[in-house]
Order: structure tokens, then C-alpha cells, then sequence
């Protein structure tokens, strides 16, 4: 098991099998798409530009550099977090506020937050492999390996 | 953080249940970037002025706000409205339009409808602290005009009209104003949108400088808009153009430590050479002002498109030049004029249903879209 330290940036316990990706996420043009609003409604990126094309990302660890694109950003971490279809968490390089955002908007008006933990240093993305179970213990920063 | 006294009687729920909700979203997102207190804003944009149907909380959220009596502390306009019922899926996509804007009108919208808020409708000066959302917008009203904004997503930018707050951190701040990477640009055909996709997703957050070129304040907005999609860029400095780079050692503090060069060449890879297959022409992502709409028509007057085409204008905008005769013959010329968004109202429609834009922002986000220079859609259309 190896550990890590980052920084808090949104509280909360979460673990999952770790989605990983070098690309940075732009959550609406990943989700506003057909797949992910009728009936079924996953959380499915469907980004054409995305090398996460067709993945879903539901009880992932989310593991990806920072969140670009629209202020929609905040709509769709919402309402994903809502349904109860959100990552478990998400481990980034560099938090933007659009991510910290939609992590934060959840936890307050739902009650159901997705930690979220900023890591800069090139050990541990050098490490982790898709599919690897990672814990990640928004409060302390804790992300472990198993 | 440290909190005024009426700041902490909004949390403790003073004003109501949604009002101290959105004071603690508030204090969470300060928190999250070490934000050591809430200051005032001039004023808000906000972009969620979708009512989409397969989406619930947001809605949920804002009429909570809406029903306990909630007000915008300031002066606040709101983002495009989707656009025609152009098919029943739409129709259904969009159901929650009307009850979505009867919510923003008791709250006290200024019911302009458009992305582009900045030339008329909500016009912040040199250093006011605002708190907007919409990336082309936030993005303008920061570089072009030098106001100050982060990056706000929906709902916080509600938080920050209904409360007239917003955490100070980020680019409200001088020191993340600073350039970080000179952009060289070696280009004989200047093309604004494609050069801002390329430097959004070569630069991706950072504070990108260009060299000096007389961008006109349209081409600052088509530019940044695609900017903002293909990255997340925030601000962006033109030497000698915009307010907070008058030369390049004061936007540096310094020399920079990144130079990249974006070349003639690196824009014309962006044009689509697939141009057979298109079915659409759209410009206006972010929407036109009447000049663009004017330069364009002349293009398309004594002519008759071979193609739909859709120009996208600001709804006040389009107002003006619908008085104009340029307006009548770029009707007869079979340009339908519109004052919505293109982007919500084309998600869905048939496979073979390949746009063709001049917009980089609309090229990133709208699914089978192709990117080409004005002319290359000009072409497109059988009129160039």
C-alpha cells in the first residue's frame, strides 16, 4: 500500500477503483450529452475530445489534471452528486474553482459532497494505474493505494 | 474565514433557510482556495438561463431562493435562452424554461438574454470586483475590461447576486493577474477564434500574453470564447490592447518564463477539410453584435445561400439591425436570424446534420461540428 498526502479542498471519505486520465475534464461537454439525460441517465463522458470517451464514471476515484471548459461545470457535478451517481471521489493536480464548485454545492444543499483532494507531485500520477483501489480521506488529505 | 456580523446573522438564518444555504456555499468556496474574507460585488452574470428538463437540482435550489423571498443584491443578468422549439425533443429538453425564467424575474433578473452582457446590458469598469459566471464572459469582463472575476459556476454565481458577496481569492487578486506565458504569433491571415482555441488548450489555466495586434473588441470576444471552451482560461492580456498590459514588462513583472509561438499554419489545421458534407452554417458563439451581423449580411446581399444558415445575435443587437436594410437582404438571401443560443438548441438532430462554424467555442462543445474561418463558411454557403 503506498500513501500520499494532499491538499483538502472538499472533506469527506471516498474510495473506488481509480479512473485515470492525462487529459483535462470538461464535465459539460462530457455530460450534457443524450447518454447521460434520458432514461439510464449514467455518468458517462461523452467528450468526443476525451481520451475517457464512453467511460462512466460512477463510484470511481477520479484521477485528471483540472477541470476546463463552462461554468456549466457546477450544474452537472451537482446534480450528479443528486442523484447519487457521482465519483466517490476525485484526486486533481490543480483544484479550479469550477471543481471545487461543484464538489462544494452537494455537500450543502444535499448533504452529499464529493471529496476532492489537490496532489501536485509527479509520484504518486507516476504510480497510480486505472483500476487500482484507492481510499481518500478528504479531511486529512489521505490518498492510500491498497 | 473571518465573517462580518451581518454576514454571520445571513448564515445563522436570519434572512431565511435558502439565503443562509447560499452564505455557507459562499464561506465552503472561499474556504477551498484559503479565501480570508467575502467582499462586495458591482455585479452578477449568471449562466444557467437553460431550463432543462433531465436536470433537477439546480431548479430545485433556485426556486427555494425564489419562494422565500430572495432579491439579487446587485445588478444581474442572465445567458441566452435556448432557442425555437425546433423539434419535439427539444420541446421536452426545455420544459422547464418557463417556469425557470418566472423564477429569475422574481428574484429581479435584468432579463437580457444574452452570453455577451458586457458591451450594453452590464458593463463593469477598470478594477471592480464582480462575481460572474459564464467562461466567455468571465473571461472578457477580466481581460478586455479589467474587471475582476473568477471562474463562477452556476449556482454560486446565484450565491453571489442574492447575497452581493464573493470569497476574494483567485483573480480578484493582483498577483494571479500576472502574465505567465508570451504567446508569439507569426500569422499573415489573422483568424481570432481558431487562435484562441489553440492557446486554450496549449495553456490550458495559465494567464496567456499575446503580442501586440489591434484586436476589435468582437474579435476579443470570439476569441476568448473559444479560448475558455478548449481550456479554462480566465484572463488574457494583448499587448497594448487590453487595460492591464499596456507593454509586455508590466503584464510580466519581469521577462516571461514561457514563450510559445502559434503560426499560420497551426490555424489553418483547424479548418475543416471535410467542408462537402456540411448541411449548416452557424455564426454567433458568443452571440453577434449589430456590426457583425452588418459585415457579415454584406457578404451574403444580392445572393442566396446554398445552405441553412443561422446568424445568433444579442437580442438588443439584433433589435438594431433588424432596422437596418442589411437585415432585409440577408433575409432575401436565406439567412435566418435568430437571438438564441445556438449550442442548446442543436444537441439533438440527425446524424448527417454536420455544422460547419466559425465559432471555436460552438466547435468544442456542439457534437459533428466542424470549425472553419468566416470565408471557409462563406464558401460553405455558395456565396464566396
Amino acid at each position: 500500500m503506498a500513501e500520499y498526502f494532499g491538499k483538502r479542498i472538499v472533506g469527506g471519505r471516498g474510495e473506488g477503483p481509480a479512473i485515470v486520465t492525462r487529459m483535462p475534464v470538461n464535465f459539460t461537454a462530457a455530460f450534457t450529452k443524450i447518454q447521460n439525460i434520458f432514461p439510464g441517465r449514467r455518468a458517462e463522458i461523452r467528450d468526443r475530445h476525451h481520451d475517457l470517451f464512453g467511460k462512466n464514471i460512477q463510484g470511481s476515484v477520479l484521477v485528471f489534471p483540472t477541470c476546463i471548459g463552462s461554468t456549466h461545470s457546477g450544474l452537472v457535478l451537482l446534480e450528479i452528486s443528486y442523484r447519487k451517481v457521482a465519483p466517490a471521489a476525485m484526486i486533481v493536480r490543480a483544484a479550479d474553482s469550477l471543481l471545487a464548485s461543484g464538489a462544494i454545492l452537494g455537500q450543502v444543499w444535499y448533504g452529499r459532497g464529493i471529496p476532492l483532494i489537490e496532489y501536485h507531485n509527479d509520484d504518486f500520477y507516476d504510480s497510480v494505474r486505472p483500476g487500482d483501489f484507492i481510499q481518500i480521506d478528504g479531511d486529512s488529505g489521505k490518498i492510500s493505494i491498497l | 474565514m473571518k465573517l462580518e456580523q451581518e454576514h454571520e446573522n445571513v448564515l445563522r438564518g436570519e434572512d431565511g433557510e435558502a439565503m443562509a444555504l447560499a452564505m455557507k456555499t459562499l464561506v465552503a468556496y472561499g474556504e477551498a482556495f484559503g479565501a480570508k474574507r467575502l467582499v462586495p460585488i458591482k455585479s452578477a452574470h449568471l449562466t444557467g438561463s437553460f431550463g432543462i428538463s433531465p436536470f433537477s437540482a439546480y431548479y430545485q435550489i433556485l426556486g427555494r431562493l425564489a419562494d422565500e423571498g430572495a432579491k439579487f443584491k446587485v445588478p444581474t443578468t442572465l445567458n441566452p435562452r435556448p432557442g425555437r422549439d425546433l423539434n419535439i425533443i427539444n420541446r421536452l429538453i426545455f420544459g422547464r424554461q418557463k417556469r425557470l425564467e418566472s423564477c429569475y424575474s422574481a428574484l429581479g433578473i435584468t432579463p437580457n438574454y444574452s452570453c455577451v452582457c458586457y458591451f450594453n446590458a452590464n458593463v463593469p469598469a477598470l478594477g471592480d470586483r464582480i462575481a460572474w459566471a459564464e467562461s466567455s464572459a468571465v473571461q472578457y469582463a477580466n481581460s478586455a475590461l479589467g474587471a475582476r472575476t473568477n471562474r463562477n459556476s452556476i449556482l454560486i454565481d446565484v450565491c453571489g447576486a442574492v447575497t452581493g458577496l464573493t470569497p476574494e481569492f483567485g483573480y480578484l487578486l493582483d498577483e494571479n493577474r500576472r502574465g505567465r506565458v508570451l504567446v508569439r504569433i507569426k500569422i499573415d491571415r489573422m483568424d481570432p477564434p481558431a487562435l484562441g482555441y489553440i492557446i486554450g488548450k496549449t495553456v490550458v489555466d495559465r494567464v496567456p500574453v499575446i503580442e501586440h495586434y489591434p484586436f476589435s473588441r468582437e474579435e476579443l470576444k470570439n476569441m476568448g470564447g473559444a479560448m475558455a471552451a478548449s481550456g479554462g482560461v480566465a484572463l488574457f492580456h494583448v499587448e497594448g490592447v487590453t487595460p492591464e498590459a499596456p507593454d509586455m514588462k508590466t503584464v510580466f513583472d519581469g521577462s516571461p518564463k514561457e514563450t510559445i509561438t502559434i503560426t499560420q499554419a497551426d490555424l489553418d489545421a483547424m479548418r475543416s477539410k471535410n467542408t462537402e458534407k456540411i448541411r449548416h452554417v452557424i455564426f454567433g458563439c458568443p452571440q453577434m453584435t449589430a456590426d457583425e451581423a452588418a459585415a457579415l449580411a454584406e457578404r451574403f446581399a444580392g445572393k442566396k445561400t446554398a445552405l441553412p444558415v443561422w446568424f445568433c445575435m444579442i437580442p438588443d443587437e439584433m433589435k438594431q439591425f433588424e432596422q437596418t436594410g442589411l437585415f432585409r437582404k440577408a433575409r432575401e438571401a436565406g439567412v435566418q436570424v435568430y437571438d438564441h443560443c445556438p449550442l442548446a438548441s442543436l444537441p439533438v438532430r440527425k446524424k448527417s446534420h454536420t455544422v460547419l462554424t466559425n465559432s471555436g467555442k460552438l466547435y468544442y462543445y456542439l457534437e459533428n461540428t466542424e470549425y472553419g474561418a468566416t470565408d471557409d463558411c462563406l464558401r460553405a454557403c455558395g456565396v464566396l
